[in-house]
This record gives C-alpha cells, sequence and structure tokens, in this order.
C-alpha cells in the first residue's frame, strides 16, 4: 500500500551563529493511512524540524517528501494549497497558535473561509461538537477558556478541512495530568472515527504507548529505531530506547524502590557537532570499539522492525540487546 | 519532632483592578526532620505559593494569614533580616528553571562560593567538594564555567550546589525537573534521592508528576484549589487514596510497565480548576466529582483522619 506519507532520507541544518545545526540527518519514515506513528526523542533531536519539513513549511536541504504517492518536495505554493487542507498541524501551545484576537468561532472559521468551503456556520457548530466544547465558546476570546479548552480549538481548527494526516507537535504535554486524559482520549477517537493517519510527536512514553500504532525513536537528527507497539514495548533494541524506556518515572513507590542507578550518564551530545561514529556512542552503556568511528548499518530485525545499531550485528550480543522493558 | 509546621495558612493576591485570588485557603501541615514530603497538584493549585510562603520569598502584594515555623522560628511577618539570618542553616530553595538561581554574568565558582563562610581558598575547595556531591566531578574545569556553558541538567546540580553550601535543614525544590529530559530527569531524581539518604536532608519536593512523587516522597499532600484535600503515606496514597479527586489523578495516568494493560481509553476527570477569585463555596472539587451530594456544594469538608491519612472529603473511601 502507497504510504500517505512518506519521507525519503530527509536532511536538515539550520544555520546560526553557532554554527551550522544538523537537526535532521538522512531520516526516512512512512505513515499509512489511519495509522499513529509516534517520533519520540529529548529535546533537540530534531523532532519539530522534522514535522515542519513533512508540512513543507520549512524546505529540506536533500531527500525527498512523498504525500499520497505525489513528491511534493520541491512542489509549487500553489500546488501546495490543493494539498495542504489534506496535512494538517496540531501545536503543543495552542495559545500561540491562535490569534488572541480572534474568537474561538473565527478560529475554527478561518480556515474554510480561506479555502472558499461551503456551510461554514454550519460545520463550525459541528466541529466545535466534535472536539468536545459547548457552542456558547465560539463567541469567547482564546484567553477566555482554559488551557485544555484551547488544545481542543487548536484540534478543530486542524480537522476543519477533513485532512487525510494530523501533525500533532507535543499537543499535550503543556496541560496538567487530569485535562491530558481528556484531550488524549479525544485525539485517539477523533483519530479512529475518522481514520486519520496521525504523526504524535511527544516524550512522555506512557502516552506514546497508550496512543501509537508504531513508535520511531530519533537521537541526534536521526531514527535509531521503529517497530510496531508490541515489539517495541517488549523488544525494544537499541540501547537508547531501552534508556528511554527504563528512564520513566515508577508507577508505583514500590516499583520506584526496586530500581537500579540511571540509565544514561551524562548529556546529550550537541548537534553542532554530532560524534562520529553512532551519534549515542558517547552515552551508550554497551558501546564498542566500532561504534566510536563507524556509522552503524540500518538492522531489519523483523519486516517492520528496525534499528541502527552495531551490537545488533555481533550475534551473541544480540541476545542481550532485545531484552526490551526493564 | 516536625521540622516545619504549617498551620492555617491562607494567602489571598490583590492586585490593582482584580478581584482578590485565593492562592491558599487553611492549610496545614508539618514535615518531620529527614523525611520528603511531596506537595502534588496540577497547575494553579497554589504549590509555589505554599513553597514561597515557607520560604519567606513571597510576594509583597500576598496577604498572608497563618502561622509558618521552622525549627522553631516563625515566618509569617518575620523582618527581612531576619529570615536572612534563617536561610544559612535554615531553608534553601531550588526551582524549576535553574538560571533563575545563577547569576549569568558570574563564574560558576564564585557563585557557589559566594554564600559560603571562610577564606577565599576554604570556600573554593567547599565549592569544589560540592560540585562533587551534586555528580559533577570535572570540578575544576567547571568552577571557571559560566552557566551559559552548562546543559540544563548541569545547571540544575549546580543549582543544588549552591543551595546544599548554605546547609540548609530545609530543601524546597519547585518541579525541579519539569524542564529536563527523561534521561536526564532520572539522573536528578536519583541524585536527589542519594543525597536525602546521604545527608539526612529534610526535602519538601512540589511537583505535578505522580511519577516523580512516587519515586522521591514519604509522605504525600495533594492540593486542589488552594486546598489540602488528602495528606498520606506515599504507599497508601497510591494503594489506598480516598480522596475522588487523588483517585482521578492516579487513573488519569496512562499505565506504563512491562505487565501494564493497555486501555481503549483513559479515566478522565471531567471539567477544570474552579475561578479561585472567588472560590466556591462548599468542597472545590464538587463540580467535578462523581460522588457530589448536595452538602458538598454547601459545606466545606475539613481535613479528617482516615483510614490511610487525612482526607477532607464528605464521602471518601475506595473508588466504588
Ligand atoms: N528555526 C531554527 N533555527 C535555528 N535552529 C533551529 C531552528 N529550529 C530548530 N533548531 C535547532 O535544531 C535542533 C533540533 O530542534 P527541534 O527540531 O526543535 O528539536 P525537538 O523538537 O526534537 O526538540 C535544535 O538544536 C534546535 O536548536
Ligand atoms: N504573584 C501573584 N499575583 C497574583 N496571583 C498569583 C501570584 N502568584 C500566583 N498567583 C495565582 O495563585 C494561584 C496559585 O498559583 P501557584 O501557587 O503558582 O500554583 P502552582 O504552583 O500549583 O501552579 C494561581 O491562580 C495563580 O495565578
Ligand atoms: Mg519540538
Ligand atoms: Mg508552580
Amino acid at each position: 500500500m502507497t504510504p500517505l506519507l512518506q519521507l525519503d532520507t530527509v536532511t536538515k541544518a539550520w544555520r546560526t551563529p553557532a554554527g551550522l545545526v544538523q537537526a535532521v540527518r538522512g531520516v526516512s519514515l512512512a505513515v499509512q493511512a489511519g495509522e499513529t506513528v509516534a517520533l519520540v526523542g529529548e529535546s533537540g533531536c530534531g523532532k519539530s524540524t522534522l514535522a515542519r519539513l513533512a508540512l513543507r513549511l520549512t524546505p529540506v536541504d536533500a531527500g525527498r517528501i512523498l504525500f499520497d504517492g505525489q513528491d511534493i518536495t520541491h512542489a509549487s505554493e500553489r500546488a501546495l494549497t490543493a494539498i495542504r487542507p489534506r496535512l494538517q498541524m496540531v501545536f503543543q501551545d495552542a495559545s500561540a497558535a491562535l490569534n488572541p484576537r480572534r474568537t474561538i468561532g473565527q478560529a475554527i472559521d478561518d480556515p474554510l473561509r480561506v479555502h472558499g468551503r461551503p456551510n461554514r456556520a454550519a460545520r463550525v457548530q459541528a466541529l466545535l461538537g466534535e472536539v468536545g466544547l459547548d457552542a456558547s465558546l465560539a463567541s469567547r476570546f482564546p484567553h477566555e477558556v482554559s488551557g485544555g479548552q484551547r488544545q481542543r480549538v487548536g484540534i478543530a481548527r486542524a480537522l476543519a478541512l477533513d485532512p487525510a494526516v494530523v501533525i500533532a507537535d507535543e499537543p499535550v504535554s503543556a496541560l496538567d495530568v487530569s485535562v491530558r486524559a481528556q484531550v488524549i482520549n479525544l485525539m485517539s477517537s477523533l483519530a479512529r472515527q475518522r481514520g486519520l493517519a496521525m504523526v504524535f510527536i511527544g516524550h512522555d512514553l506512557a502516552v506514546v504507548r497508550h496512543l501509537a500504532d508504531r513508535i520511531a525513536v530519533m537521537h541526534l537528527g536521526e531514527i535509531v529505531e521503529a517497530a510496531p507497539r508490541q515489539r517495541f514495548w517488549s523488544q525494544a533494541a537499541h540501547p537508547y530506547s531501552q534508556a528511554l524506556i527504563a528512564s520513566v518515572p515508577a508507577a508505583t513507590p514500590a516499583a520506584a524502590r526496586a530500581r537500579g542507578p540511571a540509565p544514561l550518564a551524562g548529556d546529550l551530545p550537541s548537534p553542532l557537532a554530532p560524534p562520529p561514529g553512532c551519534s549515542f556512542h558517547t552515552r551508550c552503556p554497551r558501546a564498542i570499539a566500532t561504534c566510536q568511528h563507524q556509522s552503524p548499518p540500518l538492522i531489519r530485525l523483523a519486516p517492520d522492525h528496525t534499528a541502527r545499531c552495531h551490537l545488533l550485528t555481533h550475534p551473541v550480543l544480540d541476545a542481550a540487546a532485545s531484552t526490551g522493558h526493564r | 519532632m516536625s521540622l516545619l509546621r504549617v498551620s492555617n495558612l491562607s494567602v489571598v493576591f490583590t492586585g490593582r483592578g482584580r478581584p482578590p485570588l485565593v492562592a491558599l485557603d487553611d492549610v496545614s501541615l508539618t514535615v518531620a526532620a529527614g523525611e520528603t514530603l511531596a506537595l502534588v497538584g496540577e497547575s494553579g493549585s497554589g504549590k509555589s505559593t505554599l513553597a514561597l510562603a515557607i520560604a519567606g520569598l513571597l510576594d509583597t502584594a500576598a496577604s498572608v494569614r497563618g502561622q509558618i515555623d521552622v525549627a522553631g522560628h516563625g515566618i509569617v511577618g518575620a523582618a527581612p533580616t531576619a529570615l536572612q539570618h534563617l536561610r544559612r542553616g535554615g531553608i534553601a530553595m531550588v526551582f524549576q528553571d535553574p538560571m533563575s538561581a545563577l547569576n549569568p554574568v558570574h563564574r560558576i565558582g564564585d557563585q557557589i562560593a559566594e554564600t559560603m563562610p571562610g577564606s577565599r581558598a576554604e570556600r573554593r575547595a567547599a565549592a569544589s567538594r560540592l560540585l562533587h556531591v551534586v555528580g559533577l566531578p570535572d570540578a575544576e574545569r567547571l568552577l571557571e564555567a559560566w552557566p551559559h556553558e552548562l546543559s540544563g541538567g548541569m545547571r540544575q546540580r549546580v543549582a543544588l550546589a549552591i543551595a546544599l553550601g548554605q546547609e540548609p535543614r530545609l530543601l524546597i525544590a519547585d518541579e525541579p525537573t519539569t524542564a529536563l529530559d527523561v534521561t536526564i530527569q532520572a539522573q536528578i531524581l536519583r541524585l536527589l534521592a542519594d543525597l536525602q539518604r546521604d545527608l539526612g536532608l529534610t526535602l519538601l519536593l512540589v511537583t505535578h508528576d505522580l511519577g516523580v512523587v512516587a519515586e522521591l516522597a514519604d509522605r504525600v499532600a495533594v492540593l486542589y484549589a488552594g486546598r489540602l484535600v488528602e495528606v498520606a503515606a506515599v504507599d497508601a496514597l497510591f494503594s489506598t487514596p480516598q480522596h475522588p479527586y487523588t483517585q482521578g489523578l492516579l487513573a488519569a495516568r496512562p499505565p506504563f510497565g512491562p505487565d501494564a494493560p493497555m486501555l481503549p481509553r483513559l479515566t478522565e476527570i471531567p471539567g477544570g480548576l474552579p475561578s479561585l477569585s472567588p472560590p466556591p463555596p462548599g468542597c472545590r472539587f464538587a463540580e467535578r466529582c462523581a460522588r457530589v451530594s448536595q452538602r458538598c456544594r454547601e459545606d466545606m469538608p475539613e481535613l479528617r483522619a482516615s483510614s490511610a491519612g487525612l482526607v477532607a472529603c464528605h464521602h471518601p473511601g475506595a473508588t466504588p
């Protein structure tokens, strides 16, 4: 099946006063219709840059972006006008994404108006209902509603043009636990009911485990592992994926008492100067000499499970490397 | 013996042209020497207001009623000079953003040494020792570094070193790992646990994250809309929470772990925090509560002994 959204060895460096930031380095990722793919990794690893590239909000340095089989890497703004409605985004900070001087109703109407859609008033009402907002909120301004309600407005806006793909960049990270559950439930039921494909960018692995059909782990601009949910949570193979899983705070005090030392020592390396060889070797508890100077190959552990790690090419180490979930 | 005793503390913010905001209402709690008390609640529940009040750092626009005693010294209404005196060997604080504790134009070593007694050489040696204590072994180089040269995790360690340099009897940490990445958060949580064990620190840990609570707390106080709703030992709070809000918070977390179930839906707490200007009469959680009765809307529940600790609820107990 042709993926709905496909990134093929996409690369992007940002020019900054401190030098070139290698934000995305040869990333390939395919998203099928109806599936939710999570992109996880620590801050600065390039998740938001990848989202901007996929949406053609910023140009790639190299690589290709395909939407529904069509190469849009260098598509003109005019050509993109036809595609943009099908490919939408939800941001972490809904208050920054919304115009403070436009009411919630206007904010949801804006994309409909710009794209000349019919029956706008009825559509706005239906969208408010779909994201669980009372119709009376349409006349309020963004600052007059709660953070959870603003995020629902952001979601309604993204859905207004009936997209096929939604890229949600940390959509619940700024929300409190009690409200977060509401928005997570909303997103998963919308994805199911509308058959949406979703790229869910997040750093809270418990939320990702709940939502994602497939997980892709980014480290310093590269996807180091990708696997479907069952395999990922039971057999994550890359030492970085394993460390991320083991870093999640314990669910209970008993589990906390049973745990060992922190999985990783030291800090994330700088994307201004990614380490040579495997970019994770400076923090990897199991690095071998090869890791310091040779880029790890992409290893296929199952038809839909891949990882970049030298240890996985060594059959003896393979067993130890796939102990998976703590 | 309790090191910290907060009694009937209320804090009201009165701003120009704004109705008064009741950030804390009749809060009482104690922290025993050597224990870690976690103060949890969602944003806006009054956690930072309580932390700042205890540290004597509250905005002068706040009107404060009640008592706060730290090792027998009263904080509320104390003169600023008396508070300064209390700070050494008294209370130190670390914040979510470690930069707020660091001066960007002073080298790390000077900032740690600044708060310590002794000759220049003695203070420098002490600063170097403190950096080791907080897990920064390359002290010689770090003493000369500027704050902007450090990562977020290192800055939080330095902020801890500065706090520890004051040899506090009580350390208040307000969301100390919230801004950090998960692998760095795991390091800082273990560091705090080690410091607590090795130095016998008394820690007031402010957080919205129940995972952080599970990792560090001995006891937990749950704050909702400016009132304490439940206080219990950490195991009891997680295994037999008594307040519907505590139960809701625990249930709203997506399960995680090797044997955790995959749920079709998460348990939601409907609605959001009530307005605090003024707060509703009766129980502040009433509008979101599945067990609400007429009494809850009229009559404010007080903290009372429960099977597991203290709970402020007219209908406490296990989830039906
Ligand atoms: N517009 C930009 N200009 C310059 N540097 C940027 C820009 N956007 C992101 N970066 C840098 O690129 C790297 C990756 O950032 P980002 O994609 O935001 O990561 P993430 O979303 O995973 O935190 C970081 O080092 C960041 O500072
Ligand atoms: N200096 C201040 N002036 C006015 N209102 C304040 C001030 N500080 C906090 N508040 C209000 O008090 C309430 C509690 O805030 P805070 O203690 O920061 O909560 P938390 O730390 O739990 O998020 C909030 O409604 C907040 O807006
Ligand atoms: Mg980002
Ligand atoms: Mg706070």
